[in-house]
């Protein structure tokens, strides 16, 4: 976790699939347009960290976790609707 | 066309829940899933468990528990009440929990998602003790979470896919009523098998029953069957019409002198029922644990249940009979046991009593007087206990004693209890010349002769006895 960024992201995905590569390429694209590098983002592979899934209580594929910042903000779905995605998160549009 | 009916005979697994496996003949269907809904509290939870425990303990088949309601603890502990260690369960590796706690942040959704994670908690339980056997609890607790239909329908098929595949036997438990709300949250997919349980009370008497609604590719039970949940959980009292009673030739004498000898087989047959009706003080008691007594003597155990005096009373005005009750409790074959009508309802006294039989394991049981249950249910709901009762102890070879207290001025109890029962002696007091002078007379006796005069009844320290009116 980089303590330099404003913004940290989880997202959840099962397996290597087309379906979990268009999630991360909507998030990444997401964060690019608008977050300026201000940002990490951590992929995390289901069937890799099933412990994981179970401390962080994921039941569904694809997750995206907002951890910071706080408050904790999540969302499930394949982030294609990026005006939806940018409003839940609270992201300035510039 | 044989073999097409011996295909429809499909492959059970037992529940080990006294009374369903009878009904489902045989149990719940094999690898398929079966429904038990029901409102909270209706015991639907318990009965998903213990299908899981009872397979591990009676079946030597592991099993998962998936819980989206209750905590790992609340479980523990609910199930230790009712005699199972699911601690000792989990260490030998047959028993895996895993509680999914559906978190309360809101959670936003934005296009097309599943449930892989999901059945990967599923997967990794099953796998982890080999399990043939699992119960979710409730299923339904996801869609509240994730609110989209048409998602949650195909992640349910695709479990219930998966499911079969591995041949695991599942139970889903749902909250909505499956006969009123078949489309419900999860009812529409589940098919094989679906079982309701409800509860309802009735002027204060408290009733729970167990309908199959459907059981495909086999016969099962339609009544709504009564069940209780005792101490060692759900347990079915089911009136089996169907079933034939085991019967036996042997007799159990009333201990009665000279009674015994105006019955063509000189005492009732075991496993058989009497009535002893009689006003208040006439002697009831006295006869009925007169033929508890000559049970005990026999070296057979008698369960004595008496809903009016206390204990020490009862084994006080049995002194003076001569009945020395104290040695056959030391024995270990008496078992007193007080139990206040007004205290519990009907469905707790029906519990008392099982839970006694159970443990206990009489030869005869006595109820004294049973009609003091009318006062904490409807003679319905009294009648239909007395029912259930009798059905179950003569499948069990239990010679039961009801007393019914009559009021006096009325010549007898209510015709329907009269016909229930195999036996029926009657005690009344003699009007005639100022005697207080109790008389006994055998009314009926199923599958024996009798006479049908009337005696004096004496009560001597020596026991009862009769003696011929001139």
């Amino acid at each position: 976790m980089s303590f330099t960024k404003n913004y940290y992201f989880k997202l959840f995905i099962a397996g290597m699939n087309s379906g979990s590569f268009r999630a991360i390429e909507n998030v990444r694209e997401i964060c690019d347009t608008y977050l300026n590098n201000n940002y990490d983002l951590e992929v995390i592979d289901i069937y890799q960290q099933r412990q994981l899934l179970k401390d962080m209580n994921i039941i569904a594929v694809p997750t995206l976790v907002r951890v910071k910042p706080g408050p904790e903000v999540r969302i499930i779905g394949d982030m294609l609707n990026k005006k939806e995605i940018i409003k839940i998160l609270e992201i300035k549009e510039k | 066309m044989n073999e097409r009916i011996s295909n429809l005979q499909i492959k059970k697994v037992k529940t080990g829940i006294e009374g369903l496996d009878e009904i489902t003949f045989g149990g719940l269907p094999f690898a398929r899933p079966t429904l038990i809904s029901g409102y909270a509290g209706s015991g639907k939870t318990v009965l998903a468990i213990q299908f899981v425990l009872n397979g591990i303990q009676y079946y030597n088949e592991p099993g998962v528990f998936i819980t989206l309601e209750e905590t790992e603890n609340d479980l523990r502990k609910n199930m230790a009440s009712f005699g199972y260690d699911l601690d000792e369960m989990e260490k030998s590796g047959k028993l895996a929990i895993d509680n999914i706690r559906i978190d309360q942040t809101q959670l936003h959704k934005s296009g097309k998602f599943d449930l892989t994670p999901l059945f990967l908690r599923i997967e990794e339980a099953t796998k982890k003790v080999g399990a043939k056997r699992i119960a979710i609890d409730t299923f339904e607790q996801i869609f509240s979470e994730i609110k989209d239909r048409d998602i949650f329908r195909q992640e349910l098929v695709r479990l219930i896919h998966w499911l079969k595949e591995k041949e695991l036997t599942t139970v889903f438990t749902s909250e909505k009523p499956a006969i009123t709300n078949p489309k419900a949250g999860i009812n529409e997919f589940i098919t094989d098998c679906v079982i309701n349980l409800s509860h309802s009370q009735l002027e204060n008497v408290y009733t729970r029953r167990l309908h199959i609604l459907k059981f495909r590719g086999s016969m099962h039970g339609t009544n709504e069957y009564p069940f209780l949940i005792s101490s060692k959980g759900i347990s079915l009292l089911p009136i089996t019409s169907v079933e034939i009673h085991h019967v036996s030739e042997d007799v159990l004498p009333t201990g009665v002198e000279g009674l015994d000898e105006k019955i063509s087989k000189k005492g009732f047959y075991v496993g058989s029922n009497t009535l002893i009706s009689g006003t208040s003080g006439v002697g009831k008691t006295s006869v009925a644990m007169s033929v508890c007594l000559a049970a005990m003597k026999r070296n057979k155990k008698a369960l004595f249940f008496t809903f009016e005096e206390s204990k020490s009373q009862l084994m006080r005005n049995m002194k003076s009979l001569g009945f020395e009750l104290e040695e056959f409790e030391k024995k270990g074959l008496l078992k007193i046991v007080t139990s206040r009508p007004t205290a519990l309802g009907i469905e707790a006294h029906l519990v008392t009593l099982y839970e006694n039989i159970e443990d206990f394991r009489p030869d005869v049981v006595a109820l004294d007087p049973v009609t003091d249950l009318v006062e904490v249910g409807t003679k319905k709901e009294v009648r239909g206990m007395i029912v259930r009762i009798i059905d179950y102890l003569k499948n069990n070879l239990i010679t039961v004693i009801f007393t019914a207290l009559i009021s006096s001025g009325s010549n007898s109890p209510s015709v329907q209890m009269s016909s229930m029962v195999d036996n029926w002696i009657k005690l009344d007091i003699s009007k005639k010349e100022n005697e207080n002078q109790p008389y006994i007379t055998i009314v009926k006796t199923r599958g024996m002769e009798h006479a049908r005069n009337s005696s004096l009844l004496k009560f001597t320290g020596e026991g009862l006895k009769t003696e011929e009116s001139i």
